[in-house]
């Protein structure tokens, strides 16, 4: 338990230096929040402008802007978006519940075929099923996203008209009853966590067939069978749970993702989460959204880290933390 | 007991167009018998094959040529759970032959057979053969020595009572008051279990010490299959006097 106290507070430092990193970058991205208001209108003039930036504090110095955005995060307050003057944190959280479910409902099919097919593979190393899966995996690793994304809208929502390709809900969902609320949340994520299955598959399976060939050479396999044990008891009861143990990282490293969100699936499928509110918010220079959504996603990546060490020394009984 | 028949084993090299490898020989038409009560060793360099030849006497891995009968019936007419209540191996890294992440007392409950009923007193009895207490039940195998891993080792191998113990480099790992600790164990073993032992080593003055038979390889030949007597006489063979003078250059 010290051991993770400790981790916790050795993570404060590198989180404030991921936030300078990412104050800096966005301040220095050409383009000021102020502009989307004042650039298209003519009638502004520059005292305006420079009153606008007054107001929202852009014309102090950076380090002083920084400090000002340190001392509100101490008591978790991002500041208000320029957008519409909505605390960032607000608008974080009503996006947060459709982000979960689309991530964590992705994560959940990709452990479920890509675990699986990697120890299918590792049995049958080199056969024929093996060979074809590894074309089919690259194959579906290689694709970009978007593109898929978009055919998938074309052929599904579009010619065979199967499915919606945008939003979470439909027009009347306000008039429907919860099963059919449900079925047409369903059908409105089947698309995204698709997509986003097929082009996260090959990795963890990669993982996992590489991790089982690895164990499936130990002497404690061979042991294993010299004990009389069946292939299948050797397989399950020796070799899965060595084999898994490099994947709590993987999936620990995954938990920033769930609540990130994807910029570009959730921009594709015009999906509420809060990758859409991420790259809306860097188009119109929105800087205490996209601190926000920065600082929540560093805090995550730091907290997976400590997660997956804690599973660990669960799962390993070598691993102790002092 | 155990007969063995020209047995040959070949590594197949995967070949491409680009690359053409020659298939290693890494045993070539290997014959000996093991008789009842006794202990043969094999013995040869690094790469002449020991544990290959093990390893096919477990039926681990398969061979090419030849025949193996174990009680005069064919090894490849066994059912696996045969096999292994026949014939057990002890493998030369003791750490790697334990799954780490199980306990030693799961481990060893999953070699004792379904039709023994107290398993934890048959576990115990077989324990206290290598000298190991009976607390170690809980324990992951991290948690102890090498020479008490190489001891829970033989333990696991004598719960299945095989009538054939093989033996992999068993001091391989280990100090040498381990090693004599050990040896005392293989002499209790043969005397007490009626165990035929199986001894894989490159060092012959242990070999000297237990065998009653001697099997020399070299890069998959058999060199030599004689008496340990006639074998320690040996004065025209050049690699059996290599072995030899080496052991004791060693020693």
């Amino acid at each position: 338990m010290y051991y993770f106290i400790k981790r916790i507070i050795s993570s404060i430092p590198i989180l404030i230096g991921i936030t300078i990193i990412t104050f800096f970058i966005m301040h220095i991205t050409p383009g000021k929040p102020t502009d989307s208001i004042t650039d298209m209108n003519m009638k502004v003039t520059a005292e305006a402008k420079e009153k606008l930036q007054q107001l929202y504090g852009l014309d102090k110095p950076f380090y002083v802007q920084y400090c000002d955005w340190l001392k509100r995060l101490v008591v978790f307050d991002f500041g208000n978006s320029f957008k519409d003057s909505r605390p960032a944190r607000d608008k974080i959280f009503e996006r947060l519940p459709a982000t979960i479910l689309l991530n964590v409902l992705s994560l959940f099919f990709i452990c479920l075929i890509s675990i699986p097919l990697g120890i299918y593979c590792a049995i049958k190393k080199d056969s024929f099923s093996d060979k074809s899966i590894t074309v089919l995996l690259f194959i579906s690793y290689s694709v970009p996203s978007f593109w898929l994304a978009l055919m998938f809208m074309i052929l599904f929502g579009v010619q065979l008209g199967w499915l919606p390709i945008s939003g979470l809900v439909s027009f009347d969902f306000e008039t429907m009853n919860i099963f059919e609320k449900i079925l047409d949340i369903t059908k409105h994520l089947i698309l995204p966590v698709a997509v986003s299955v097929i082009v996260s598959l090959a990795s963890l399976s990669r993982y996992t067939r590489s991790g089982m060939l690895e164990v499936l050479k130990q002497d404690y396999i061979k042991t294993a069978y010299a004990k009389g044990l069946t292939k299948k008891q050797v397989i399950f009861r020796h070799a899965l749970k060595n084999t898994l143990l490099p994947m709590i990282t993987i999936i620990g490293l995954s938990i920033p993702g769930l609540i990130g969100g994807s910029f570009i699936f959730e921009t594709i499928f015009s999906y509420p989460g809060i990758g859409r509110l991420g790259y809306e918010a860097v188009m119109a220079r929105d800087y205490p959204v996209v601190m926000a959504i920065a600082t929540l996603t560093a805090i995550l990546t730091l907290l997976g880290n400590i997660i997956a060490d804690m599973l660990y020394t669960y799962a390993d009984p070598r691993i102790k933390y002092k | 007991m155990l007969t063995v028949e020209n047995v040959t084993k070949i590594y197949k090299k995967s070949s491409s167009f680009f690359k053409k490898e020659k298939d290693f020989i890494a045993l070539n038409n290997i014959s000996f018998k093991l008789k009842k009560d006794n202990v043969l060793s094999i013995i040869g360099e690094s790469g002449s094959g020991k544990t290959t030849l093990a390893k096919i006497i477990c039926s681990l891995l398969s061979y090419d040529n030849g025949k193996i009968e174990i009680n005069n019936k064919n090894i490849l007419d066994y059912t696996k759970q045969e096999l292994s209540n026949t014939v057990q191996m002890i493998f030369q890294n003791p750490y790697a032959s334990f799954n780490p992440k199980l306990t030693i007392g799961y481990s060893l409950k999953e070699a004792v057979d379904n039709k023994i009923a107290d398993k934890k007193n048959f576990i115990k009895e077989k324990l206290a053969l290598v000298d190991m207490a009976d607390d170690i039940f809980d324990k992951y195998p991290h948690q102890f020595s090498s020479g008490q891993r190489q001891r829970i080792a033989i333990a696991r191998a004598l719960l299945k009572e095989p009538k054939i113990l093989i033996a992999d480099e068993p001091f391989a790992s280990l100090d040498v008051i381990n090693q004599s600790l050990i040896m005392d164990i293989f002499y209790k073993i043969k005397k007490e279990q009626k165990t035929n032992i199986i001894f894989i080593t490159h060092d012959i003055s242990s070999a000297f010490k237990i065998s009653d038979k001697i099997l020399i390889l070299q890069n998959g030949n058999m060199i030599k299959y004689e008496d340990v007597d006639n074998i320690r006489k040996e004065k025209n063979n050049y690699y059996v006097k290599e072995l030899i003078n080496a052991t004791y250059l060693m020693n």
